[in-house]
């Protein structure tokens, strides 16, 4: 399994509805469908069991908010040519970041932190 | 489907070459073959220029979603040792037949983690979501100065990143 295949990320709404990355049929769904408003939970699936589940809460009322998430994928040339080395899950929030590695570490970083490796 | 992004090296070609399995290698011809052939001589005196090499990345699955936020950085380090360097410029999304001129570009090494260089800056921000090349083609060059040590080098890494959002 491709590093960038390990986990898929999978929203909840305040009104109940859950959004997942890939449809039934498979298609990848847009951030763009996402109502940054309306996100509760912000959870990272892994494909694989031996990987941890992350579950992130936003606590509206304690004034937090989902601002967007992202990917990042990482490729580096060395001895054995241009590999796709890591490959990163992001949610940025109004508070903190949320980065989940493709082993299942996760690190927490100021909202504005760009993590490259 | 996540995107499969490769890095191609441009020549005249438009195709380019796929350097997933394979290295870069500075040359004194154009030439994207990685063997000990055409090596960069020290110069008796002044500085001599390598051919251009052109990387670009490649979209080989196409994204579902869109991919933005192209970014290119070394370690900051030239381990290349005295006398060697290598520069840079970016080239909008043109490619042509490699040559030896001096660019006269920026040092690669000082784009690092916190200084990277942004590969899509000014390029249309509509989403991309086919197969093909993205962003800008990052032209780098050797330049060997006649106080360099004779021998082979040891790989330096060049990092390229996006972002699926």
């Amino acid at each position: 399994m491709k590093i960038n295949d390990l986990y898929k990320w999978q929203i909840e709404l305040d009104t109940g509805e859950i959004i997942s990355q890939f449809d039934l049929e498979g298609n990848e769904k847009s951030s763009k469908i996402i109502i940054p408003d309306k996100v509760v939970r912000i959870s990272y699936v892994p494909l694989l069991s031996i990987l941890a589940k992350h579950n992130i809460i936003i606590d509206k009322r304690a004034g937090e908010a989902f601002i967007r998430r992202f990917q990042r994928g990482f490729i580096k040339q060395q001895k054995d040519g241009f590999k796709l080395k890591e490959y990163l899950h992001c949610c940025v929030t109004n508070r903190y970041r949320v980065y989940i590695f493709s082993n299942g570490n996760i690190l927490i970083t100021h909202k504005d932190y760009e993590l490259y490796l | 489907m996540t995107a499969a992004v490769k890095i191609y090296e441009m020549t005249a070609s438009r195709s380019g070459w796929d350097k997933t399995s394979g290295t870069v290698r500075f040359k004194s011809v154009s030439a994207t073959i990685v063997d000990s052939e055409n090596r960069l001589q020290v110069p008796g005196s002044g500085t001599i220029y390598s051919f251009w090499k052109q990387l670009r990345m490649y979209v080989a699955t196409a994204p579902s979603i869109d991919l933005q936020n192209l970014r290119a950085y070394t370690d900051g380090v030239n381990s290349f040792g005295t006398g060697i360097g290598v520069q840079y410029d970016l080239e909008a999304t043109k490619h042509v037949t490699p040559a030896s001129l001096n660019i006269s570009g920026t040092d690669l090494f000082t784009a690092s983690i916190s200084t990277s260089i942004d590969l899509d800056s000014g390029l249309a921000s509509t989403a991309f979501l086919a197969t093909g090349f993205k962003g800008k083609l990052l032209r780098i060059q050797m330049s060997v100065a006649n106080t360099a040590a004779p021998g082979q080098l040891s790989t330096e890494t060049l990092t390229m990143a996006y972002d699926e959002t």
